[in-house]
């Protein structure tokens, strides 16, 4: 079930972070555990900020179902070149305005990987999606 | 220690209060954003050089118990307003964060 939609505009730095806490406080009212709301967090601040640095701008969905939370960051366009060497740690087109913002590092896809349940990336010229997936109680 | 205690015992001023009887579990020090996102944790003390908007959203998705700015580095207006709203603890250090951090290490973190 779709819950929210957002929308996020390129180049935006004023409103960065405000949509992953925003879904941080939704994941905490769904009584999701500590350890999966701070997974929450830095997963989605990081796909922000992508979107905010490298993106023309594009939608967050926020969905639910009765395991899983999902979020599908979704914009349209440049575009990933190639996957394999953005997933690469260190690996970065980020421009020096953004580096010097401390943006940049290269860290932020292998960041969402790690701290996401499910990960799906997608992505040509006309736009990336990426999709995460948060299962809604720790297995034990 | 709390962050009011670390207040007290270092001379650092408030640059924003938020909860400062919070306790401070560690330190973390870093610039890059997404290798603090990466490694800091819940409760520890962020020592940045960095001061725009974005350390705010960083330490309030963290759970930072409180920022620490080095080199009596300020926060804009804009920037503080933003940590008012969130209630995020910010002091300043004179000290660079070498000396900074050399500090909080005779303090017995
Ligand atoms: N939404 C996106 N649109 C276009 N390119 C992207 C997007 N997200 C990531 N990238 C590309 O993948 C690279 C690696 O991303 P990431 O690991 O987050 O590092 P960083 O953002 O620090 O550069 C980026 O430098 C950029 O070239
Ligand atoms: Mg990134």
């Amino acid at each position: 079930m779709l819950i929210k939609t957002y929308e996020l505009t390129a180049d935006d730095f004023t409103q960065a972070g405000s949509i992953s806490s925003d879904i941080r406080k939704i994941a905490k009212g769904y009584g999701m555990s500590q350890e999966t709301i701070r997974r929450v967090a830095v997963a989605c601040y990081e796909a922000e900020i992508n979107m905010i640095i490298h993106s023309h701008g594009g939608q967050i969905e926020l969905s639910i179902d009765d395991e899983w939370f999902n979020i599908a960051f979704k914009d349209v366009g440049p575009g990933i070149e190639n996957i394999e060497l953005a997933m690469k740690p260190g690996w970065s087109t980020a421009d020096v305005v953004a580096q010097n913002m401390g943006f940049g590092a290269g860290l932020g896809l292998p960041n969402i990987k790690k701290n996401s349940d499910t990960f799906n990336l997608f992505s040509d010229p006309n736009g990336t999606l990426l999709q995460l997936g948060f299962k809604r109680k720790d297995t034990l | 220690m709390t962050i009011k205690e670390l207040h007290q015992k270092t001379d650092w001023p408030f640059v924003m209060q938020g909860n400062i009887d919070q306790p401070i579990t560690g330190i973390h020090t870093g610039d890059l954003l997404s290798y603090v996102m990466g490694h800091g944790k819940t409760g520890q003390a962020w020592i940045t050089m960095q001061t725009h908007q974005n350390i705010i959203a960083i330490a309030s998705l963290k759970e930072f118990s409180c920022i620490i700015l080095i080199d009596d580095n300020d926060l804009d207006q804009q920037t503080l307003g933003i940590a008012a709203d969130n209630e995020i603890n910010v002091l300043k250090s004179p000290l660079d964060a070498f000396e900074t951090i050399k500090t909080l290490v005779k303090l017995g973190f």
